[in-house]
């Protein structure tokens, strides 16, 4: 568990500047929504924390620790992506396994923890399928357990309910949220639907343009927001829950 | 929507058509039987088989050891210039007509050139040996390997799920090993399949830089063949149509290991 703290991160693809100077803390524990207009740079800025992209400019911290230079697999960092990138020539138990294969965790221990995790995401009975015959939904837990069962110090859901049928969302988001409080792993979780944000987030970062424009509780986003914009972006909201 | 269907149909089946009849006219000179006995106790036939044979997998070979490093690293660096070094490397070996690359490499290695020179101070000589006829071969042969390749490899990045083994701990090489290779298993028996084919058909680079003359060394199938046609059309028909029937063998025996795979 780690608190994640960006300063100052750019990036560019070609010409074009995709983040343009992006400041932002998550703190240990916290489940923080990342939200903003589709094409705003959300899944470049989750890559970069990733360690898949490399920054033009600015500095990735982990805690206090320095992560510029620090490789993607040494992150350890959990990643749930827009359309769960399952191994397709892995069946489920291949899948949640993996990671703990690659730590050369002994079989037995890998066969309990896959165990535990199938278990706590109700993917029982499931082990041996092949990803494709499973739902939406089962897919997306399998992705989950999948980023989880590496005990992953940071985890980045991008969408995680973009694949997802509007009747299995609510149960999606409960899942998340119950997961997350029960195993306080820090948590970015990448949204464009502004919705969802609220109703999931402890705390809600706006992005805008490669920037974030604001961070804070959904409350004082309300009350407070910091730019116009922002307050035009939330009155997208459905209002009363 | 059925106009489409019928003028896509259509010219489909002519050209299937128009495929199939070319290869399957050969086996028409069945009615030379008794020639394909003769030919298949003649030593100097089986030879060339040999020859065709142990070279095409003797090409594929280091075709594969070459081509999976240079298609990976077409697939997933990025560097200036990428596109016309692909060019270069699948592309234009493509268009060489193999009689071209093979005069290229009599050049470079007769005794007056650099190259050349240095080889016969280290007392090797390649012109006309078995391993100039693997050369020419290899430069036609490798690139429908790796074109094949750098496609599978560019599209498996584009899934992203080598950047997801590696966030969960796989280094370089076992996501490779453990995710580039198993989910690209069909387009390297496929690619190897194209690549062997292409070297066991060349044949006018393996004629001008290797001779193709000495049985069991140089000289193969294809070569023979189109030394026949010149003479007896009935003698290089009988060859073609076991050279044919070899091929086809093989290559089914590819397409069923690559389905077994999937
Ligand atoms: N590899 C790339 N090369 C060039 N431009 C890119 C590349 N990847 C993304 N972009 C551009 O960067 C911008 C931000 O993309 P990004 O995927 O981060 O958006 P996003 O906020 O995740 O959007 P969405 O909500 O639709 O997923 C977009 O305008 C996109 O076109
Ligand atoms: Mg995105």
């Amino acid at each position: 568990m780690v608190t994640v703290k960006l300063k100052e991160i750019g990036k560019n693809f070609g010409e074009v500047k995709i983040i343009n100077g992006v400041n932002w803390e998550i703190l240990k524990g916290e489940l923080m929504v990342l939200v903003g207009p589709s094409g705003c740079g959300k899944t470049t800025l989750l890559k970069i924390i990733l360690g898949v992209l490399d920054p033009d400019n600015g500095e990735i911290y982990f805690n206090q620790k320095l992560m510029n230079k620090v490789s993607i697999s040494e992150r350890n960092v959990g990643f749930v992506p827009q359309n769960f990138g399952l191994f397709p020539h892995l069946n489920v138990n291949e899948n949640i396994g993996y990671g703990l294969k690659m730590r050369n965790i002994p079989k037995n221990k890998i066969e309990m923890l896959t165990n535990k995790f199938i278990g706590m995401l109700k993917l029982e009975g499931l082990g041996l399928r092949a990803t494709n015959q499973l739902s939406w939904g089962q897919r997306q837990r399998v992705a989950l357990a999948r980023a989880l069962a590496i005990e992953p110090s940071l985890l980045l859901l991008d969408e995680p309910l973009s694949a997802v049928d509007w009747a299995s969302r609510k149960e999606i988001t409960d899942e998340i949220n119950r997961m997350q409080k029960r195993l306080r792993i820090t948590t970015i979780y990448v949204t464009h639907d502004i919705n969802e944000a609220f109703e999931i987030g402890d705390r809600i970062a706006v992005m805008h343009d490669g920037k974030i424009e604001q961070c804070d509780r959904a409350e004082c986003l309300i009350k407070t927001p910091k730019s116009n914009f922002i307050a035009a972006y939330l009155k997208n909201r459905r209002v009363g829950k | 929507m059925e106009l489409f269907k019928a003028f896509m149909l259509t010219l489909a089946s002519f050209f299937i058509v128009f495929v199939i009849i070319s290869i399957f006219y050969l086996f028409t000179a069945l009615s030379y039987g008794t020639l394909i006995i003769e030919y298949l106790l003649s030593q100097q036939i089986l030879l060339a088989l040999w020859v065709s044979i142990s070279s095409s997998t003797i090409v594929m070979l280091i075709s594969l050891l070459f081509g999976v490093p240079t298609a990976w690293l077409l697939a997933n660096k990025d560097f200036k210039n990428k596109g016309l070094l692909e060019t270069l490397i699948v592309d234009v070996p493509h268009s060489f007509p193999p009689g071209v690359i093979g005069t290229t490499y009599l050049f470079m290695f007769q005794t007056t050139s650099p190259i050349g020179t240095l080889l016969q101070n280290l007392g090797i000589s390649l012109v006309n040996t078995f391993w100039a006829m693997i050369l020419v071969k290899t430069f036609i042969s490798a690139p429908f390997l790796i074109g094949i390749l750098t496609m599978r490899f560019r599209s498996l990045r584009e899934t992203e799920l080598e950047v997801i083994a590696k966030s969960l701990g796989a280094s370089e090489f076992k996501t490779f090993y453990t995710i580039t290779l198993p989910l690209s298993k069909n387009a390297i028996v496929g690619g190897s399949a194209r690549c062997w084919a292409r070297a066991l058909g060349e044949v006018a680079g393996t004629i001008v830089f290797a001779g193709a003359i000495i049985p069991g060394i140089t000289q193969t199938m294809p070569a023979i063949i189109v030394f026949e046609a010149q003479t007896s059309l009935p003698a290089s028909l009988t060859l073609a149509l076991i050279l044919a029937t070899i091929s086809i063998t093989i290559l089914i025996l590819f397409k069923i290991l690559s389905e077994r795979n999937q």
